[in-house]
């Protein structure tokens, strides 16, 4: 029974066989993360990714407390989600996102380089890029960013240099049925939707 | 922070994709919001959490479950907009 509840299903069979076959959706990081889940095969895969679930989020409640933010907030706001929190990967971003933004307060030598992790775990977080870069100047921590855009370039090329095939995969995709662009399509009786790209497209 | 929070909800909302789950990128910088945006956003994912128990009636374009969907898209609109004002107006003050 418990053998039969470890067995990887939905989302998380998805990450499975990226784990074990690499991804066109993902960038390769992200892969090792799956790959991580599954270092033991694949009847652990659930409960070891779910292990790794948790102590993302304990990490990111620690970093918030630093922060002096209110990280029950934080919890309220992700533990409805439930399995869209648990079946899925964002939290590892989202972690490494505050990391490297207390990081630009704090240790700023750092802050670029684990931004720059984020950007190959996930492509978002290069949107801070520039309040990172802001924060350091504002701070006088020069040489953080001085090193740190150094290695910033460094590891974004290296980890998405054989990436393009994730770029263009997202760079093809259409609109999808939970965005704000559907909203309009969502009213529209002749609306079709399919799926596509991993996703419920919306035409 | 609340420049974070609207740079990456802005972004969110902006895309042709929205993936459930993309609520948890912004997440961590509610926590630094007022009372009215955090429940603004924590209502949002309630509503996510709803729709998504409903799925296969909202790619059925099923208008009750559609209507879930389109609630928790104006909620991040009307919280975007909340949080882009108080923004301005903290800038003003400076």
């Amino acid at each position: 029974m418990i053998e039969q509840l470890a067995i990887p299903w939905g989302e998380l069979g998805t990450y499975l066989r990226y784990a074990n076959n690499g991804s066109l959706e993902y960038p390769p990081l992200a892969v090792g993360l799956f790959r991580i889940a599954n270092i033991f095969g694949e009847r652990w895969f659930t409960l070891i990714w779910y292990g790794m679930v948790a102590l993302a989020i304990l990490l990111t409640c620690l970093v918030l407390k630093r922060m002096k933010g209110n990280f029950y907030i934080f919890l309220a706001s992700i533990l409805p989600l439930g399995g869209l929190l648990w079946d899925r990967f964002d939290i590892f971003p989202a972690l490494i996102t505050v990391l490297a933004v207390y990081l630009a307060t704090n240790w700023g030598i750092l802050a670029l380089p684990v931004l720059a992790i984020g950007v190959i775990l996930k492509i978002y977080p290069i949107l801070l890029l520039p309040i990172v870069i802001g924060m350091l100047i504002k701070r006088g921590k020069y040489l953080g960013l001085a090193v740190g855009s150094v290695a910033f370039t460094l590891i974004v090329w290296l980890g998405l240099a054989k990436s393009e095939s994730v770029l263009e995969f997202h760079g093809n995709r259409g609109i999808q049925i939970e965005s704000i662009r559907a909203m309009p399509k969502l009213l529209d009786k002749n609306s079709v939707v399919e799926f596509k790209h991993n996703t419920f497209e919306i035409k | 922070m609340r420049t974070i929070f609207l740079i990456l909800l802005g972004s969110i909302l902006m895309s042709k994709t929205f993936s459930p789950q993309y609520l948890i990128w912004v997440a961590p910088f509610v926590s630094f919001l007022s009372n009215l945006e955090a429940g603004l956003f924590v209502s949002a994912s309630f509503l996510t959490w709803f729709y998504f128990r409903y799925w296969n009636d909202v790619i059925a374009l099923s208008p009750m479950a559609t209507s879930i969907l389109i609630a928790r898209n104006v909620l991040l609109v009307v919280l975007l907009l909340v949080s882009t004002i108080k923004l301005v107006r903290k800038i003003m003050l400076k």
